[in-house]
Formats: C-alpha cells, structure tokens, sequence
C-alpha cells in the first residue's frame, strides 16, 4: 500500500539517483559499488528521513552518499588503480581531440572519462560535484567537510591537470 | 586562448555525461527497497514508535508510584534491625509462638525458620510491614514436623535428653576399624 510519504520518496529516487550515482562513482570508480552505494544511501534515507528538513536537498544526498561510498571504499578489499587507462589515452590520441568530430565522439568520450578517473580522489569529487547541478563551492565544501577556498583550489588544479593531460596526448600524436 | 577555451568546454560537456548509470537505476533501487521490507514499513515503524512510547508512559504511571513507595517504606524500614523485625513478625504470629516456646535446640532452628515464614507471609498480606531479607522464603509446619515439636514440647525432660543424645550419636564421626592387606603371593611355576 503506496503511502503519501512512500510517493514522495518514490518522487526523490526518480529526482536524484543519478546524481548519488556519479557521487558514488567519482569514490568507487566502478559502477557496480557505484550502485550498491546509491541502494544503501537511498536504503538509509528512507529509514532516517532527514531529507525532508534538508535545506539544500541535493548537498544533504550527495554528503550522505560520499559519507557512504568512502565506507564502502574502505570495506571493499580491492581499491582501484588511480592511474589512466593506457588504451583510453590510446583513443584520445586517435580522436584527435576535436570536439565538433562526431566520427570519433564516442572515443573521445571514453578517453577523456578515463583522464577523470585517473586523477586523485581529493580533486576528482569537487570535480564531479562541481559539474552537477551547480553545486557551488561552498556547498561542495560542506559535503566534504572541507574549507570553500580549498574546494576552489581543487577544482582549479583538477582542471589544470585534466587541460595538461589532454594537451600532451594531443601533442603526443601529432608528433 | 581559444584552445583553453575549446578544452574547458570539453571537458565541462564529458564531465556533464561522466559516471552514468546502467538504464533502471530508480526502478532497481525501489525494487531493493521493496525486497529488503523496508518500502512502506515507515509508516509502520512510526506507529511502533508511538505504541512503544504509549506503553512505556502506562508502564511508568502504574509502576512509579508503587517504586516510590516501597522505597518509602526499605528506607524507614532500614533503621530497624532484624531482631526487631522477627520482633514484629512474632507478634503478627502468635499461634506459631506458643507452640514453639520451649523446644529444644532442633526445634529451636524450625522454629526461626517458621518465624521467618509467618513473617513473610503477613508481609505478602500486609506489604506496609518491613521486609525481611531471608532466603529462601520458609514455609508452615509439616504435620510431620508439628508433631514432632508437640512430641519435644510435652516429653519429661528425660526423654527429651534421651532423645537428643540418640540425635547427637547419630551425628558423632563415623569410624571406621583399619583394613588389613597382606601382600600377595606369587603361586611358584610348575607346582600343583
């Protein structure tokens, strides 16, 4: 028997678990614990229903999802490598990094998803925060439990290494 | 920079389709939530809550009125000693008394046994009077044992020693006369 309060949760996992997947994913790396932390995050919120008082709904999710993540990633035996992929940057080079070759889209797409996982976890989600939603850095900063001015300071050099990494690849096949 | 530019871009639009989901992901996260009973239980874990908290607010104002008086009464009852309490008890039990007067020393210990018991049993009547902390909670005379202390009561002082000294023989250390075991002897080989 679906009870307004369940319609309304119904209501919140169509509106978010997207997101609470990519806060997942940008811990995990791997989309299967990925999906077992949006079970338990979504399982957690429905027992303890402090959403509804949330003021900004979306940075409550995304901390309660990293919170749980960063436990699953620390139970999980097996952590993954934090390095790019040799055969996505293989692909990025062949794309030639265009952004208007649709031929090559698909590979570009990879490469450059690859390029993200490879960096480092403390600059990877502010990234990925940053890019969702318009979280600000403020609100990524109290997610992460960190200081707004070193969210910022992430997300520059994130940045600036996704830039670096990608202009040497390019740089590397044209040579 | 129009490089920079064209970067930053791709990597906002790559980031913007970043860590997608397999297709169904709202619909397996309800479907789990299904399976693992939670989907619709909060409705009923909140009317458990309220019942929990019912009961414990019924439980407490049944129960904290006794509590405060039976404290009331161990804490007055604590200045009086435990000879008084057998005191009061015995005056609660007259019956037991005048039988039990002038037993002897076996009779004695029933005695305060059934004492104890009288007491007990006028407590559980009365729960005013203070508590008597024996245990176990002695019972009432046997017939067997009534009889006996009727037997002690109204023996001559003769038989009542003659009687105890059976008593005390058959608790005198038991002797026992020194066993004797002569080594054995081998039979020799060969001879028979």
């Amino acid at each position: 028997m679906a009870t307004d309060a369940d319609a309304e949760f119904s209501a919140l996992v169509q509106r978010q678990s997207r997101f609470v997947f990519k806060v997942a994913y940008a811990v995990l790396l791997n989309s299967y614990d990925a999906e077992d932390a949006v079970q338990e995050t979504f399982l957690k919120l429905y027992r303890n229903p402090g959403w509804q008082h949330a003021e900004n709904e979306r940075a409550y999710l995304a901390r309660v999802a990293w919170r749980i993540a960063i436990d699953h990633k620390r139970r999980s035996s097996s952590s993954p490598a934090a390095v790019a992929d040799p055969q996505a940057l293989d692909l990025l080079a062949s794309s030639r990094l265009g952004p208007h070759d649709t031929i090559s889209e698909a590979n570009q797409q990879a490469a450059v998803h690859a390029l993200i996982d490879s960096l480092a976890e403390e600059l990877r989600v502010p990234l990925v925060l940053s890019a969702f939603e318009e979280l600000n850095s403020r609100e990524i900063g109290e997610v992460l439990g960190i200081r707004e001015g070193t969210v910022r300071t992430r997300l520059q050099r994130a940045r600036q290494m996704l830039r670096q990494k990608l202009t040497s690849t390019k740089e590397i096949y044209h040579a | 920079m129009p490089e920079r530019d064209e970067l930053d871009r791709l990597i906002d639009s790559e980031l913007a389709s970043y860590a997608e989901p397999r297709a169904g992901l709202e619909q397996r996260v309800l479907a789990r939530l299904e399976a693992d009973g939670a989907w619709g239980s909060r409705i009923f874990l909140g009317w458990h809550r309220w019942a929990g908290a019912i009961a414990m607010a019924i439980a407490l104002i049944i129960g904290l009125p006794r509590f405060t008086h039976r404290v009331t009464v161990n804490t007055a009852g604590e200045s009086i000693t435990n000879q008084q309490r057998i005191a009061s008890a015995k005056d609660a039990a007259p019956d037991v008394h005048v039988r039990t007067r002038h037993l002897p020393r076996i009779a004695k210990s029933m005695r305060s046994a059934r004492q104890i018991a009288s007491g007990s049993a006028m407590r559980s009547e009365n729960p005013q009077r203070p508590k008597l902390d024996i245990f176990p909670a002695p019972q009432p005379l046997s017939p067997q044992e009534q009889f006996l202390a009727e037997l002690a009561t109204h023996l001559p002082k003769a038989e009542r020693e003659r009687l105890l000294s059976g008593y005390n023989s058959q608790n005198a250390p038991l002797e026992i006369s020194s066993i004797k075991i002569s080594p054995i002897t081998v039979p020799m080989l060969g001879k028979n």
